[in-house]
């Protein structure tokens, strides 16, 4: 039986008295990819970090494995629940060095990691500085993956990347992560959508304007209507 | 015996009328208006600052050397904590005009009064400053490792808060791993205690062939042997280093509590932006 891994009432998010997230409700099923989508600046990284606990709801309540996100410690959460942001911010030093950031790690272990994310031995010592773009979010989501989270959260996790890189970080989530773990990402690209998504929750201007498994999704909305969801065209 | 209002106004109207000080003020004058030219040759705009400043420090400092007669005659311990206390207060309102931020001025506060005064204390308990405690030596003294406190502590708040507010992804990707706000930030707090730390170590290193500080030279006219003027000198850079270094430690832990709440979360308010 399918279970909610992740649910939301009413759920409100308000800094600066702007109201960034309003009124969401939804449920986010275990073991399964779901896709965020929508435009530019409807609150899709703000709902992530929402779920990761970066920020907390202003109203209304989140609930984590069915217990309200306030009841947990952040960080036990955030163990659990990893954001991998769109820029790979890693930290100054070795690929190791990042690897190793919350402790010490079994080398096979790193090495392991590294082979799934389609990096060489040798890029263990190498600066992070040193890494292109690809590289770089490769390792920004292998430190994530040696932590063993039961959910990533990946937001626009191939977007400035090449062919190659959104391949091989695709596979990964597809036939390595989706596996063992629930994924729920941002997208803006409707073609990787469709080889990725299970589920689609569609937010605009900080409220949800639907939620659906992709089967659905693509029987109700056409792929010029996404087209334009994406471009804040349609009030759909 | 202390000193009346009456006197000490009394005192200011005699030497404002002697001829002397009448001709070197005017030098002062002089050397302003230098300051003025060069300011409008070289279109600084600086102009401005230069009149007030010069009027507002001629007045403080006149006013000040008057009140000064005032607080080294004062033995009374209580009184000279409030003093220092007072001094510890207008070191931490200094702070607001560069990080305008109330909660940083508490901050500063603490942090200073605890640093300064518990070193001060120190040496006062060890007997390592002239016994009995006078104003006179207190109140200097008091003054040298308050003002270092207060500008090493601006220097690890403005930079430690400059680093902070430029590295917003890289402390939530920490925090996201599920780091804590403290390790998080501790790499940023080590360079904000290094760049305030560094430049008194530095003169320390340089005392007596570039640094000739002027309370050894004080001590020397006033007739003290030049070695016991070094010991004393040498402990009251040390004074100021630990004061300093005391003082940013309680800074950088209150400010985990302003850069971060409860949540473990960084607050957004700090950022003033969106976050999508």
């Amino acid at each position: 039986m399918v279970k909610d891994i992740f649910r939301a009432e009413d759920l409100s998010f308000q800094i600066n008295s702007q109201l960034l997230l309003r009124n969401l409700n939804f449920s986010i099923w275990a073991d399964r990819v779901t896709t965020i989508i929508g435009p530019s600046g409807s609150g899709k990284s703000t709902l992530l970090k929402q779920l990761n606990h970066l920020l907390s709801p202003s109203a209304g309540k989140l609930y984590y494995n069915n217990k309200d996100v306030f009841q947990w410690q952040p960080r036990e959460l955030r163990r659990e629940v990893i954001y991998v942001s769109q820029h790979p911010y890693l930290f100054p030093g070795t690929v190791q060095n990042n690897l190793e950031y919350m402790g010490p790690k079994k080398i096979e272990e790193q090495l392991g990691v590294l082979e799934q994310v389609h990096l060489g031995a040798d890029y263990l010592g190498q600066d992070v500085g040193e890494l292109s773009s690809g590289e770089a979010q490769r390792v920004n989501l292998a430190r994530a993956i040696l932590l063993n989270p039961r959910v990533f959260l990946l937001d626009e996790p191939t977007s400035n990347l090449d062919i190659a890189n959104q391949r091989i970080i695709e596979e990964l989530i597809t036939k390595i992560l989706s596996q063992s773990s629930t994924i729920i990402m941002i997208s803006h690209d409707l073609a990787q959508i469709k080889r990725i998504a299970q589920d689609v929750i569609m937010l605009s201007d900080g409220s949800i304007v639907d939620q659906l498994d992709i089967g659905d999704f693509l029987i109700k909305y056409s792929d010029k209507k996404i087209e334009d969801f994406f471009e804040d065209k349609t009030n759909d | 015996m202390i000193k009346t209002l009456i006197d000490i106004f009394n005192d200011l109207v005699a030497v404002f009328t002697q001829s002397e000080i009448i001709y070197r003020t005017i030098g002062s004058v002089i050397l302003l208006g230098l300051l003025i030219a060069f300011s409008l040759l070289n279109k600084l705009k600086l102009e401005k600052a230069f009149i007030t400043g010069f009027i507002r420090g001629f007045i403080q400092i006149a006013l000040m050397g008057s009140v000064l007669i005032f607080l080294f005659s004062l033995e009374n311990i209580f009184v000279l904590y409030m003093v220092l206390l007072l001094m510890c207060l207008f070191a931490a309102l200094s702070s607001k005009k560069i990080l305008d931020n109330k909660m940083i001025v508490f901050i500063d506060f603490l942090s200073i009064t605890i640093g300064s005064l518990g070193i001060i204390s120190f040496v006062i308990l060890l007997k390592i400053i002239p016994q009995p405690v006078q104003g006179e030596f207190v109140i200097p003294l008091g003054s040298m490792v308050i003002s270092n406190a207060m500008v090493m502590n601006q220097i690890y708040s403005e930079r430690l808060f400059s680093e902070i507010r430029k590295s917003q992804g890289f402390i939530e990707a920490a925090l996201s791993l599920g780091d804590s706000p403290s390790h998080a930030v501790s790499g940023y707090m080590k360079q904000a205690i290094r760049a305030a730390l560094v430049p008194t170590t530095k003169r320390m290193a340089t005392l007596g062939i570039v640094t000739i500080p002027g309370l050894m030279s004080g001590m020397i006219v006033g007739g003290i042997n030049p070695i016991e003027a070094a010991v004393y000198q040498v402990i009251i850079f040390l004074m100021i280093l630990c004061s300093a270094f005391i003082s940013i430690l309680i800074c950088g832990f209150f400010s985990l509590q302003f850069f971060f709440n409860s949540r473990d979360q960084l607050r957004m308010e700090i950022y003033l932006k969106k976050t999508d």
